[in-house]
């Protein structure tokens, strides 16, 4: 999948997520500043498993700090099926 | 001036809480014992709202037949947790990284002993307050380093008190209220234990669980981060067997994967860990803290 369908399916699942602002979502985006604690971090990450049919690691979403980074992860990620 | 006043106050706590804690460290520890034992009667004639909670917890858990015998756990829990405090105050001083195996008995199975002994494996540890939850974050922390969430204290003294506590030991405390979303991946990624209690009251975070024969709100973030992490899921606790000294247990690994259905999963997940707790509460019922409202009724929010 290429990069930008990625940033489309995710910003689908941010939105079903009350108090994320993604209106504002760019790749420099602190996932901290639009509105993401950990617990909602949590839920998002399930349900981007989910969507994608993919099962990062920990490593991955360790240094998920920007919605870049989580972009680009994903997209790796879906390239080869899992992280 | 109220600033002032505060940290003033602040500093009093802080001075008692070390200075009391100073005395306990020179007592012999069978007079020490006693002083807790009357330390107990005391906050448990003074401390009516909890001791009422308590009673009242014991009866609906079916713990107790009568509230004679409910009153009998109730000041058995409440005479557990002034030992903890006092025995996790002397064993800053008396237990340390060469000697802990005198004061504390681990027993994990062997695949848990295989996954501890793996410094590449995080392993995300569940506890609830039971015997001595400080005691099993620092027993854990010798086999494997422990990272542990906890709500910070108010008193800046006080807390840094409790965090210099942690030195000489491989346990690092993680605040539970922080604006970085991906902190609790970190200890995992590093191969720590991450330990959260879960038998606290969750609020609107929280879902209903069955816990003791009434629901209970109880915090998510446990299962969904082994549900997504995949990390090896335990229950640990520690119980009192004797003055200063302690057995630690880690049920597990428990493994759960991902049906889709997020709220579903989070819920078994949820489920089998309040269960575990379950059993060893009603086997420890003396050493439970049946004093805090673990199954108020959760406020309405709207929009929810």
């Amino acid at each position: 999948m290429e990069r930008a369908r990625v940033v489309e399916a995710l910003r689908e699942v941010l939105a079903q997520h009350p108090g994320i602002d993604v209106d504002g979502l760019g790749d420099a985006s602190r996932l901290a500043d639009i509105g993401l604690d950990s617990l909602t971090m949590l839920e998002v990450l399930y349900d981007v498993e989910q969507r994608f049919g993919v099962a990062m690691d920990v490593e991955a979403m360790a240094g998920c700090e920007t919605a870049g980074a989580l972009v680009d992860h994903l997209t790796r990620a879906v390239g080869r099926g899992g992280d | 001036m109220g600033t002032r006043l505060t940290r003033a106050r602040q500093w009093l706590e802080y001075a008692l809480v070390a200075g009391g804690v100073g005395v306990l460290r020179i007592l012999p520890l069978g007079l020490t014992i006693r002083l807790c034992t009357a330390i107990t009667w005391i906050v448990f004639a003074l401390f009516f709202r909890r001791r009422r909670i308590a009673i009242e917890n014991i009866l609906a858990a079916g713990i107790a037949d009568s509230p004679r015998d409910a009153r009998r756990i109730a000041r058995a829990s409440f005479g557990s947790f002034v030992l903890m405090t006092a025995e996790t105050a002397i064993a800053r001083s008396r237990i340390t990284p060469a000697n802990w195996r005198e004061f504390v008995t681990v027993e994990l199975s062997p695949e848990l002993e295989r996954i501890v002994d793996d410094p590449d494996v995080g392993i995300l540890a569940a506890s609830a307050h039971l015997g001595n939850w400080e005691i099993v974050a620092r027993a854990t922390s010798l086999l494997k380093p422990v990272t542990a969430v906890v709500r910070p204290l108010a008193n800046p003294f006080l807390r840094g008190w409790i965090e210099r506590g942690a030195e000489g030991f491989r346990l690092a405390l993680m605040h539970k209220h922080d604006d970085d979303p991906t902190r609790f991946m970190r200890p995992l990624r590093e191969g720590r234990v991450l330990a959260l209690m879960m038998d606290q009251y969750a609020g609107r975070h929280g879902v209903p669980i069955e816990f003791l024969g009434r629901p209970a709100w109880t915090h998510k973030s446990i299962a969904l981060l082994h549900l997504v992490t995949r990390a090896p899921l335990v229950f640990a606790y520690a119980v009192r067997t004797g003055p200063l000294r302690y057995t630690v247990r880690a049920v597990g690994p428990l493994e759960f994967r991902s049906t889709g259905d997020r709220e579903s999963d989070v819920t078994r997940v949820l489920s089998a860990l309040t269960r575990e707790i379950e059993t060893v509460v009603r086997r420890y019922p003396e050493q439970y803290m049946w004093g805090h409202r673990r199954w108020r009724a959760r406020r309405s929010v709207p929009h929810e």
